[in-house]
């Protein structure tokens, strides 16, 4: 082991590596072939997705009709999956900025991929208000470029417009975040690569880097800066989103208590989405010990905060529905 | 959505002939020289292909591929060679004509447009009204589908010289023969046809005219007849009413004709004059609905219910049976006779000795209401004859059968048997507008033209002369009946030169023709007084007391509100009118009260997605039963009887998606709508409702819709505002403040301009639905189908929602009879077993502060200078959130493209049915919301007119399709800037309101508190 640790607590990786090992073992599933475990994932995701692409299709081709909508629900499972995909897009952040700026060391097992989570997350989010549009090919219209449609311009005051920036935002944050962790395995893996051509991609992706002492103190300073930008994302972005019903005048809908609500259920659902995954993940990947049960139980630990934060938002509103009856 | 999907990438396929077409079968209209610059060196050297060829081809290549991939539709028009001089395009005109379609008759304008006639409008100068039908009437001229559009003879086609000649060679045989013809005819109520046909009769003396009404008035005519000695109807003056009882008449639907104008006339609260509307009926009614006081009675017992009334009026004993509502029976007889010149008494029952009672209470009463001295000429069917020619037809004695415009095959409860006997007779034409049943059993099948293609004269009521002129030249090779007879009768004239040679002499006095033609009307005075012949009013107690036959279970056929007696059936517009009480659009079924379909296993759950579904029952009526019709529990239908419309059921040339319902003539017996001795058995399967509101109560949310009765509104000494009408408060400052005058938001000065409003008035509102059918007629609203509307799609811009209200409305209430918990809940749920009815015409409020106006990301829902809620097609994207956030549901979403797609095949699909739309109105394309815009097509028409004649507009002159058709005069449109202006005023009365005040979104739309007259004295 050639990185100290307290001996009272438990190790974070396990199996006593080297930084060689490490590097072995991470690099390993990058620079080998994938073995039937990561096929048989990826022709199931694959199936989905193409599945999930003739329903678009079907759906733009042929009208939101297609759909159970009607009069009185405007929207249902687009907007739903919208707010469950921002949701779980919540987790990345949350593991990469604010257990950063906790010091909690055993995030670095899992924050990447919960970065990488986010941000397929966040594509995810925002294809479904496009979706969900009578008439997605005029969707840029949401968009305040400077157009030729005459003076028109978006509406301010929409709660929607508001998600348009929201997401944005939060899409660059946790893009830039997320590379900016990777930059040092980008050169790791560029330093190993034999093929030239990959040599070259890589070295594009890791802007550099160099390793010196330098380039990890400006690491470190950057990631600090940009988990304190990310935070007050982490609360905002689910806000807003939540401010498309409870801005609105729908019964049920306009209740002050939905920010809190959807943050709580987001970051729930996103630390759930995350833990889900990586439980496949460590099996696939054979990062046992990388990924270790110890991980898994602080992990669960946030989590329980989560669930109770999460409780009792549904418990409040329950205590709101007895309190002024049916009409919430 | 109809079948048959057939898979496609751009419209432009779907025509023949179009580029795409071509291109597609032949990419290369040219041969291409392929060979010369892909063979051998020598002849490429040989070739007379240069580079610029090549590019030439490259060029075209392209050309062709990108022209067969883009969908720039292919529109032909063609201009004026030389415009016809009243025709100025882009301007609408407007001609007085008369709608008399046998079932259907008013004074109505239509609309044309280059030509065309798109929509149908009240001629309100000549007292004209419109119902949901004649405002849909301008569709079926254009229906492809069902119109006859040749003279056919069975399956081959004639050319109208052929026809003519065959059926004269086999009508003079006929003659020789001196063998019975029967013309059979609907109710023309045209004198001038009646002369033709007295002509044609003389020319042919084997020749009879029977008429025959689908759905008869028989028994008033025959009682009046009783009476005063002419086979006619009287007037009623309902404005003129203090006191209404009516006995199972559904005068506010169809029942003579109908009589919603002078009924609301007589509701105007304001002026404390107000009628009291007493129904007795068994299903619930329109009318009943309307009614300050609903007595549910079964039908048998109706009977009984009028010589009992007879007998509390006059103090007369005649032969009758006690009823279960004999107290209410005698409160309304002392209304009556408090009443008395002003009192009316009117029965729906079809019994001569019947109407014979009911006239008789009014002659004992002294009515001014009934009115014998003006007939109403537009019900003259006889249902003794039509029943002597079908025994006739079937024994032989008749060889030849002409009927016009009447399908007896369909609606008469012997069809089918008169079918084949059609077949076996020597002589069969039948002159009909559509391709109906009768018409394809008849040997020949002759097209008539619609009303709107032909001339005419109608007498709707005695005195007044309505000529009916065409306004497009006929769309196919049709005829009129009149021509038809007077080549026929040997007369080489034709019925245009006839008709006017007619008018002048018998109707017009010497009047201009033009001017009559101009007004649509022309009036004679009437003179002749007449008395009442005394009748032997006990032996027609007793007779109706002995025919009257009770039973367990009895039917009341009724016609629907939309179709009526069915001869629009093809007509979408009316099939996808919701009608006006079950809210069920695209059906008929068995109205039934709650307590029977307990009894007998009927349910109507509702459905997840909020459709209701119901059950299937055999009806058996004298061993003839109909099969499967399903369902629907009624609140307010009498225990023991079902209700059940006739109308429905039509198959024949109809669109598939049309075929909806169950016939229900087969059980018209007699032509009697009350049938005795009914058996229901519930049978398998579920039926799939269309219903467009779930039957709830109004649980508490009592400041929607606001009623008040008659004492309080006239009582001076309260303030509404404290009692019943009271505004929505806010607390400002700790103090209780109305919520309207405190704003969240900066002021616009709206004292600048038009600022319209469209106040609507429940009292005066009967839901008759014609506004809702004329919003589709001038606004292209696309009709959706059957299924959609069941999943909550239909497009209408207009609604009217219907409430119940049961004796436990409200929660508080609830809690203050010691109900709580779940019990609390079933009692608001329960809506009490005879429910009042109220009506709420539903659109976009054009809100002030409008909900939706502030979610639109792309700010496609704006605020018009002039209070419109405004919707700019183009620039919405589709995301629904205005629709989410709008507190009234009047946003509509083009889910799919409802314009030239096969899956919608309704008229926004057919090169002819599109005639009808009108070109001021975009067709919405898929994808985008739409909703009411407040006719601003119509409001920017009124100022353009105004402009160009350099004046000001005038007090009233704003109107929207809406307000237009509104015979009731429930709805008025103007300017609030106006002080000259109704609107301006009813905005300020003491009845406006505003629904869902508390949000404050200030809705342009006010209501009038619903008022009821519950004096009792």
């Amino acid at each position: 082991m050639s990185h100290y640790e307290a001996p009272i607590r438990e190790p974070l990786v396990l199996g006593d590596k080297s930084y060689h090992d490490i590097t072995e073992d991470i690099a390993r599933p990058i620079e080998g072939k994938a073995n039937k475990n990561w096929y048989i994932a990826f022709y199931i995701s694959l199936a989905a997705m193409l599945w999930g692409f003739g329903c678009i299709f079907y759906t733009v081709g042929t009208g939101i009709g297609v759909w159970g909508l009607n009069k009185n629900i405007g929207w249902a499972w687009d907007i739903t999956n919208f707010v469950w995909w921002v949701g779980i897009g919540h987790a990345g952040t949350l593991i990469s900025a604010v257990l950063l700026l906790f010091r909690q060391k055993w995030r670095m097992a899992i924050n990447r991929s919960a970065e990488a989570m986010t941000i397929f997350a966040v594509f995810q989010a925002g294809l479904f208000p496009i979706i969900h549009m009578g008439r997605p090919w005029n969707g840029y219209w949401v968009l305040p470029i400077p157009n030729q449609f005459g003076s028109l311009w978006v509406n301010f005051n929409s709660p929607l417009l508001w998600d348009v920036f929201a997401i944005s935002t939060y899409l660059s944050v946790s893009l830039v975040f997320w590379w900016t962790g990777l930059l040092p395995d980008f050169a790791m893996i560029r330093d190993r690569a034999v093929k030239p051509f990959q040599k070259k991609i890589y070295a594009l992706l890791s802007f550099g880097w160099s390793g010196r002492a330098k380039d990890w103190q400006r690491f470190e300073e950057v990631s600090l800066v940009l988990a304190g930008l990310a935070t007050p994302l982490v609360l905002s972005v689910h806000t807003i989103v939540s401010m498309d019903f409870a801005t609105s005048i729908n019964p049920g809908w306009h209740s002050t208590i939905f920010p809190p609500y959807f943050v709580a259920g987001a970051i729930f659902s996103g630390f759930a989405m995350v833990q889900t995954l990586l439980g496949v993940m460590r099996k696939v990947t054979n990062l046992e010990n990388y990924i270790t049960r110890l991980h898994i139980e602080y992990y669960e630990h946030c989590n329980y905060l989560n669930r109770w934060n999460c409780c009792r938002c549904i418990r409040i509103r329950i205590f709101y529905c007895m309190v002024y009856g049916f009409s919430l | 959505m109809a079948s048959n999907k057939k898979y496609w990438q751009s419209v432009e396929e779907l025509k023949e002939g179009s580029i795409v077409e071509t291109l597609s079968k032949n990419e290369f209209v040219e041969e291409i020289p392929t060979d010369e610059f892909l063979g051998d060196k020598e002849t490429l050297e040989a070739s007379s292909t240069t580079r610029r060829d090549f590019l030439k081809y490259v060029g075209f290549t392209t050309a062709a591929a990108s022209l067969a991939a883009c969908e720039g539709p292919v529109r032909k028009s063609i201009p004026y060679v030389v415009k016809p001089d009243d025709i100025t395009l882009g301007v609408a005109d407007w001609y007085a004509t008369t709608i008399a379609d046998g079932y259907d008759f008013a004074n109505i304008l239509v609309k044309t447009r280059e030509g065309r006639p798109i929509l149908v409008m009240p001629n309100k100068e000549a007292n004209g009204t419109t119902n949901a039908r004649v405002q849909a009437s301008v569709l079926s001229l254009y229906d492809n589908q069902l119109r006859l559009k040749e003279p056919q003879n069975k399956e081959s086609f004639l050319t109208w010289n052929d026809a003519d000649a065959k059926i004269a060679k086999k009508l003079n045989e006929l003659k020789d023969a001196n063998e019975s013809v029967v013309l059979l005819t609907g109710t023309l109520a045209s004198p001038s046809t009646e002369k033709i046909i007295s002509e044609f009769t003389t020319a042919f003396p084997n020749v009879k005219h029977v008429v025959y009404d689908a759905v008869s008035e028989s028994g008033a005519l025959d009682a009046f007849e009783a009476f005063y000695g002419t086979r006619s109807l009287p007037t009623y003056h309902f404005d003129t009413a203090k006191v209404i009882v009516s006995v199972g008449a559904d005068f506010l639907g169809d029942w003579q004709g109908g009589y919603d104008k002078s009924y609301a006339a007589s509701r105007k609260p304001e002026t404390g004059k107000m009628s009291r509307h007493i129904q007795f009926e068994s299903n619930m009614t329109l009318t009943g609905a309307n009614a300050d006081k609903r007595i549910i009675l079964k039908p048998s017992e109706q009977v009984f219910a009028l010589i009992n009334l007879y007998n509390h009026v006059t103090g007369s004993n005649l032969p009758s049976k006690a009823t279960p509502v004999d107290a209410e029976v005698k409160k309304a007889a002392n209304q009556l006779k408090n009443a008395g010149a002003n009192g009316v008494v009117i029965t729906g029952l079809n019994d001569k000795n019947a109407q014979i009672i009911a006239m008789a209470i009014n002659i004992a009463l002294q009515s001014n209401v009934m009115d014998a001295t003006t007939t109403n000429n537009i019900r003259q069917g006889n249902d003794a004859d039509v029943a002597q020619l079908v025994a006739d037809i079937k024994s032989g004695k008749v060889k030849g059968l002409i009927t016009h415009n009447v399908n007896p095959v369909y609606s008469l409860a012997s069809g089918n048997e008169l079918k084949e006997q059609i077949g076996k007779l020597k002589l069969s034409v039948a002159l009909s507008e559509q391709f109906d049943e009768t018409a394809s059993a008849a040997e020949f099948a002759l097209p008539m033209s619609h009303f709107l293609e032909s001339w005419g004269d109608v007498s709707l009521t005695s005195g007044i002369h309505s000529l009916v002129q065409p306004t497009i030249q006929p769309l196919f090779n049709s005829r009129q009946l009149q021509d038809v007879l007077l080549k026929w009768s040997g007369n080489a004239t034709s019925y245009y030169d006839y008709l006017r040679a007619f008018c002048a002499s018998n109707i017009l006095e010497g009047k201009s023709w033009n001017q009559a033609l101009h007004d649509g009307t022309f009036k004679k005075a009437v003179s002749n007084s007449v008395s009442a012949n005394s009748l032997d009013l006990a032996a027609a107690a007793s007779t109706l007391k002995n025919s009257t036959k009770t039973s367990n279970m009895e039917l009341n056929l009724f016609t629907s509100i939309a179709l009526g007696d069915g001869k629009q059936a093809n007509n979408p517009w009316l099939q996808e009118l919701p009608d006006p009480i079950t809210r069920a659009s695209w059906d008929n079924y068995l109205t039934m009260s709650m307590p029977d379909a307990r009894e007998l296993g009927f349910s109507n759950p509702v459905q997840d997605n909020g459709a209701i579904n119901g059950q299937y029952a055999n009806i058996t009526v004298n061993g003839v039963t109909v099969s499967n019709v399903p369902v629907m529990i009624q609140p307010g239908q009498a225990k023991g009887s079902v209700g059940l419309a006739l109308g429905y059921g039509r198959t024949q040339n109809l669109k598939d998606a049309m075929v909806v319902g169950v016939n229900a003539f087969p059980l018209y017996f007699n032509s009697k709508s009350i049938q005795a001795n009914v058996t229901i058995e519930k049978t398998s399967g579920t039926h799939k409702f269309a219903c467009t509101q779930v039957q709830k109560t109004i649980a508490g949310r009592h400041d929607i819709l606001k009623q008040a009765t008659l004492a309080q509104v006239t009582d001076h000494s309260i303030d509404p505002k404290h009692t019943w009408n009271k505004p929505a408060m806010a607390s400002l400052n700790h103090k209780e403040i109305e919520a309207n005058s405190v704003d969240l938001w900066d002021k616009h000065d709206r004292s600048v301009g038009h600022h319209f409003n469209l106040s609507i008035d429940l009292t005066s509102c009967t839901g008759c639905g014609a506004c809702v059918v004329a919003c589709h007629a001038e606004n292209n609203v696309p009709v959706v189908g059957k299924h959609e509307v069941r999943v909550g799609r239909d497009m209408h811009w207009l609604r009217i929602d219907r409430y119940y209200s049961s004796e436990i409305e409200t929660r508080e209430e609830a809690k203050a009879q010691g109900l709580s918990g779940g019990d609390l809940y079933e009692a608001i749920e329960t809506v009490a077993e005879n429910p009042t009815v109220a009506f709420q015409p539903m659109m976009c409020q054009h809100c002030n502060h409008a909900p939706c106006e502030t979610v639109c990301p792309v700010a496609a829902t704006s605020h018009g200078r002039q209070g419109q809620n405004q919707m700019a097609y183009n620039r919405c994207v589709g995301t629904r959130y205005c629709a989410n956030n709008c507190p009234y549901r009047v946003r509509r979403f083009n889910w799919f493209n409802y314009s030239n797609n096969n899956e919608f095949d309704f008229n926004m699909n057919d090169e002819y049915g599109k005639m009808v739309l009108n070109p001021d109105v975009v067709v919405r394309s898929r994808g985008v919301m739409e909703k009411c815009s407040m006719c601003i097509q119509m409001t920017q028409a009124t100022i353009l007119k105004a402009k160009k004649e350099g004046r000001k507009i005038e007090a009233n002159e704003f109107s929207t399709a809406c307000s237009t058709a509104c015979t009731t005069g429930a709805m008025v449109f103007g300017d609030v800037n106006n002080s000259e202006d109704s609107v301006a005023h009813l905005k300020e009365d003491k009845r406006a309101y505003h629904v869902l005040d508390y949000i404050g979104t200030k809705p342009n739309v006010v209501y009038q508190v619903k008022v009821n007259n519950t004096n009792e004295a």
